[in-house]
């Protein structure tokens, strides 16, 4: 997995709304929202402003996008069971949607194993041709691990609540989750398989004391981009005798030395 | 953006006392991209090229990038490469790319040799497994390679087309590379 881009998002909470509008220049009055449930063996029920917009939302699973008006929203978490939006949530937050941003709500434990909820910006914009976007994200009651892809450490040393992005070349990757430090998995390996032109989010939830720490996974699509060119010819690095470049023999001497020019002004693309 | 105030009732000790399963990788993403390729009216990548008024008939491969970013062209002049990660000939939306090198001092001249001597209404034909999708010329057009509409050229959305892509213009040998990109734009016939 070869890394060419980095982005250690530490301080989440400071930093969500700044990068939540970044990458997008489009004003919009609406921002996309994705829900990851990481919280073990517990069903809920999510509620935005007063109402119930996830039913048995199952632990493990993720939603969306969803398009929610940009602005503020009260999100509040019940049991699967409850009745209805009243009384006393197990968690609940004022999400701040970014117009024309695109974040996630993530219901998991802290490291500590406490249920928390944490918004998290999505990056989804562009990758380069051929390339995929990867990010990782520490969302378990678990200490700092390393994410290894075919069995090397690509990201190290990742603490909850977290995330790092990698952009990778598009294809089929066995990623594992294992201690800092280690490469002996306490999540997978599973093969990831990572398209062109797609952001791939990966969430490692659950309890490592309690042993079941599992991934969520969504892809967003969108981030493809043009290869820089199309060098289509000559890979020896000279044409075929007096094709194209015949007319040029043909000239006089005046328009050899305006060759001679010419060249020196295409010297600076420097390739084919 | 979130001021998380979690208010949370005795949640992190409402666990089962029976051992969990084994830790479940959840690899399969639950949201499909949000542009995906859009289905092929062929059931499968290109195979071959033709074009009977420059006497084109080429083998077809797939091809990606190179490492710096540019679309991977066959060493092979004589072959003619697919943008892998663009949309197959013959799909619902956008732009299917082929290209190919247009010489060689080593090899001769390439399958897209002619290409500059097709013109509006030449019909082009990709097979895939699914049979020859025919295709009509629109435009030929050449552009400094500075200056090739790559976003256009390989656009996934949009009316369906092909586009053949070589080089032409004069041989810059300093930068062992023709100065221009031809570029041929056909319609699905």
């Amino acid at each position: 997995m070869r890394r060419l881009a980095r982005a250690a998002t530490g301080a989440l909470f400071a930093s969500a709304i700044a990068l939540g509008t970044a990458g997008i220049a489009v004003a919009q009055d609406t921002g996309t929202v994705y829900v990851v449930h990481g919280i073990p063996d517990t069903p809920v029920d999510v509620y935005v402003d007063g109402e119930r917009a996830l039913d048995d939302f199952a632990p493990g699973t993720s939603q969306g996008p969803l398009d929610l008006p940009s602005g503020p929203h009260q999100v509040a978490v019940f049991p699967a069971d409850a009745a209805d939006g009243s009384g006393q949530p197990l968690l609940s937050a004022q999400a701040e949607v970014p117009a024309g941003g695109n974040v996630t709500l993530a219901a998991h434990l802290t490291a500590e194993g406490q249920p928390s909820l944490t918004p998290l910006v999505n990056e989804v914009g562009e990758v380069p041709a051929g390339q995929a976007r990867v990010v990782v994200r520490h969302l378990a009651a678990a200490p700092a691990v390393d994410v290894l892809a075919g069995g090397e450490p690509v990201v190290r040393n990742l603490t909850n609540p977290n995330q790092e992005a990698l952009e990778v070349p598009a294809g089929t990757v066995s990623a594992a989750v294992a201690a800092a430090g280690t490469t002996d998995p306490v999540i997978g390996p599973a093969d990831l398989t990572l398209e062109e032109g797609t952001t791939t989010f990966v969430h490692a939830v659950g309890s490592l004391q309690q042993d079941n720490l599992e991934l969520v996974t969504f892809t967003v699509g969108g981030g493809d981009s043009a290869p820089h060119g199309v060098p289509a010819g000559a890979p020896s690095g000279a044409p075929s005798e007096g094709v194209p470049a015949a007319g040029w023999a043909a000239l006089s001497a005046a328009g050899v030395a305006l060759v001679g020019l010419s060249l020196a002004r295409l010297r600076p693309a420097g390739r084919r | 953006m979130l001021a998380t105030s979690p208010v949370w009732a005795g949640l992190p000790d409402a666990r089962p006392a029976t051992p969990p399963p084994a830790p479940v990788v959840a690899a399969a993403p639950v949201a499909e991209p949000s542009a995906p390729v859009a289905p092929a009216v062929s059931t499968g990548e290109p195979v071959r090229v033709r074009a009977a008024s420059v006497g084109l008939d080429a083998a077809v491969v797939p091809v990606g990038v190179t490492n710096d970013g540019l679309m991977a062209v066959p060493e092979n002049v004589a072959e003619v490469g697919w943008y892998r990660f663009g949309p197959l000939p013959g799909a619902a939306s956008g732009s299917a790319v082929l290209a190919s090198h247009v010489d060689d001092r080593v090899q001769g001249e390439g399958a897209f040799a002619d290409l500059s001597r097709m013109g509006p209404g030449d019909e082009i034909s990709v097979d895939g497994p699914g049979g020859p999708i025919v295709h009509r010329v629109r435009e030929v057009r050449t552009y400094p390679k500075d200056a090739v509409p790559l976003a256009d050229l390989f656009r996934e959305t949009g009316p369906p087309r092909l586009v053949l892509v070589t080089c032409d213009g004069p041989f810059d040998t300093d930068a062992r590379s023709y100065r221009d990109n031809l570029v041929v734009y056909a319609e699905p016939a």
